[in-house]
């Protein structure tokens, strides 16, 4: 297990030691860039569930644009788990809803969804769960229709510890809401976490 | 034999052998110097390796010491007192391990500390990921903990960084198999060069690891196959492979290259093609190759494609098992022509396994193919001792034992239940294993004993 070499050591680890630092530079400045884009959307969720076992208290952040149902939305039709696609939110009120999901940017960026309407922006995902399939409580039968479980990569939101239950069991009429950053290429970055309203939480630049 | 027991049985034997007038009385003195030099070594040798454990063991707390800290304090830091600590404590791991391996002054310690710049390196992945909510996927982040453990043993030459970059890409692999079920070929690229760097650097410890990684890997990756063919099918294509790679591993070692590598691949090898020969083994598992493809073109396109890769591994198994006998010097004796044969009938009751299962011979039960696996099976424990005494290898001995052992408790649970009164059945068999286990156990020692000493080339004659 020794190190037989005999060329000289600092060097070398000082070599390692700024590879490994660029690594970590890279990642922290491909969030900071989509943090201080100023593509921002509000999206609606249901949180779910608390608690990483080595990373403090965190909120599971299901949110309304996780579930889609094709048969609601414009754009490509077919796809299968572990595809990234590319949902096209357009402004409803304060919040943003999805209309729209290509599995090619370049479809999405020129989809008359998008073109027709400024408000409107790109965010990226990867689906997790293709169902083709649904209960219809009315006929009391299956139907026919796809539905997709995408996720964003802003699914969970580490908070203070303690405080992850009360975010994730809300009052009857309370409102979690979370400011999403988005990039050009429609990466996706949590901003800020609103209860009701009102700002809890906000990423800071630093 | 220890090296303290070679120098005492020289120390016995070198008198005789002046008296023979084989060596005189200065080269004898040399002899024994140098046998005492390489136990002294050797016990040097040991004290280091003890160091360098308590330094693993300790750089390991405090690594997990350093993420409680982070997940206990985690609120009270600023976002960029947090990034500062985190960029701080790696980079006084590293230079700490740079003052230790300067000109040697604490290797073992040296070795410790790298590995505990490259385990920082890990945690501020992880806790980067924290600090800016990355859920995106989670296995990514480990591959980026393995890209730099491996550029760190790249540029250290560092056995034990080597061993936690094989595990981490284990780790990687394993993480894209089971929860986005994947068949992940990009790690055989991590695998290759650590393989590569293992061998250069003629790694032991390291070389174990990187190989048993393989076959977990392979394990990992069996649910993900069954997709595409039936449990049957991949069993039989993991035994097949296992054989190409233990047949490959000696065919390359026989060029006498990267000795000890090939030969523990060769042995791993060997025990994961046995492990699926053992499941063929079984009466009533159904191990027989199917295909679940709706459509008929389907299924016979796919039937062709695994016909296909199975009689790739089998041409690859002849002809490196051809290529081996040509290696033989003298005549080939007899015991390996019965293994290329033994090799011929194993292949011929896979192929009868897959393509007339189950109508054609056995009327809708596989016993046919599987008294014959069983049949393989014991007649292998056979050839395995005997080839394991001539050639000089214990393993083989070993493992024939290990084999029979296992295999005759299986069929005592799953063959004979039906066949005998159950309490008679137990008592005789009972007997039966007591008796056979001692007379096995006593025979097997008596082997590995005998194996030994030849491979000494120490005898009491």
């Amino acid at each position: 297990m020794i190190n037989k070499l005999h060329k000289p050591v600092l060097p070398r680890i000082l070599f390692i030691l700024l590879i490994q630092t660029l690594l970590l530079v890279a990642m922290i400045a491909s969030r900071q860039i989509i943090l201080s884009s100023d593509t921002v959307v509000i999206l609606e969720t249901k949180p779910i569930d608390p608690r990483s076992l080595f990373r403090g208290d965190y909120v599971r952040l299901n949110y309304d644009i996780n579930e889609l149902q094709l048969d609601e939305l414009s754009g490509d039709r077919t796809f299968k788990t572990n595809d990234t696609v590319y949902v096209v939110l357009q402004q409803s009120g304060q919040y943003w809803d999805a209309m729209a999901i290509y599995l090619e940017k370049d479809n999405a960026l020129n989809s008359s969804e998008k073109k027709a309407n400024e408000h409107k922006v790109l965010i990226q995902g990867v689906v997790k769960r293709v169902t083709n399939r649904q209960w219809d409580r009315d006929d009391k039968a299956d139907v026919f229709v796809t539905s997709l479980r995408v996720n964003y990569g802003i699914e969970n939101y580490f908070v203070p510890e303690g405080e992850g239950l009360k975010l994730e069991r809300p009052e009857a009429n309370d409102k979690v809401t979370l400011e999403i950053a988005l990039d050009d290429d429609g990466h996706a970055v949590i901003k800020a976490l609103l209860l009701n309203g009102i700002q809890q939480y906000e990423e800071a630049l630093f | 034999m220890n090296n303290k027991q070679f120098y005492k049985r020289l120390e016995e034997k070198i008198p005789h052998w002046q008296a023979q007038g084989w060596l005189d009385e200065i080269a004898s003195q040399e002899i024994l110097n140098d046998v005492q030099f390489d136990a002294k070594s050797i016990t040097t040798d040991k004290s280091h390796k003890l160091s360098l454990i308590l330094g693993i063991m300790g750089v390991m707390l405090l690594s997990a010491g350093a993420i409680s800290f982070f997940a206990a304090n985690w609120q009270g830091m600023s976002k960029l007192f947090k990034l500062s600590l985190l960029f701080s404590s790696m980079t006084g791991a590293y230079l700490a391990a740079a003052w230790a391996l300067t000109e040697q002054r604490y290797p073992a310690l040296g070795q410790s500390l790298l590995l505990l710049g490259v385990l920082l390196f890990g945690n501020n992945i992880i806790l980067i990921a924290q600090i800016y909510h990355i859920d995106s996927h989670y296995p990514n982040g480990i591959l980026l903990w393995t890209v730099g453990a491996l550029i760190s043993t790249i540029i250290m030459r560092s056995e034990a960084v080597l061993i936690a970059a094989s595990i981490l890409a284990l780790l990687w692999s394993g993480m894209e198999i089971f929860d986005f079920r994947l068949i992940h070929w990009p790690w055989l690229i991590f695998w290759s060069i650590g393989v590569f760097i293992a061998i250069r650097q003629k790694y032991h410890l390291a070389s174990h690891v990187i190989i048993l990684s393989l076959f977990f890997w392979l394990l990992f990756s069996f649910n993900n196959f069954t997709r595409y063919a039936s449990e049957g099918s991949i069993i039989q294509v993991y035994l097949l492979l296992g054989l190409v790679i233990f047949m490959l591993a000696r065919a390359i070692k026989s060029r006498q290259y990267a000795l000890y590598f090939l030969e523990n691949l060769s042995r791993y090898a060997f025990v994961f093609a046995m492990i699926f020969l053992y499941v063929l083994s079984f009466p009533g598992l159904d191990l027989y190759p199917s295909l679940s493809h709706t459509s008929a073109s389907e299924s016979i396109k796919a039937q062709l494609s695994w016909l296909f890769i199975n009689l790739v591994l089998m041409a690859a198994v002849i002809f490196l098992s051809l290529y081996h006998l040509k290696q033989t010097k003298k005549t080939i004796p007899l015991y390996k022509w019965l293994g290329f044969l033994w090799l011929l009938i194993l292949f011929a009751t896979l192929l009868l396994n897959i393509y007339f299962y189950p109508d054609f011979f056995s009327q809708g039960k596989e016993k046919y193919t599987v008294i014959i696996i069983n049949l393989l099976l014991f007649s292998l424990v056979i050839g395995l001792i005997y080839s394991g005494l001539v050639e000089h290898k214990p393993f083989y001995v070993n493992t024939a034992f290990v084999i029979f052992t296992i295999t005759l408790i299986s069929r005592y649970f799953d063959t004979f239940w039906d066949l005998m009164d159950r309490s008679l059945f137990f008592i005789i068999g009972g007997l039966l294993l007591m008796f056979g286990g001692y007379w096995l156990e006593k025979k097997r020692r008596q082997l590995s004993l005998r194996c030994f000493n030849q491979q000494d080339g120490v005898t009491d004659d």
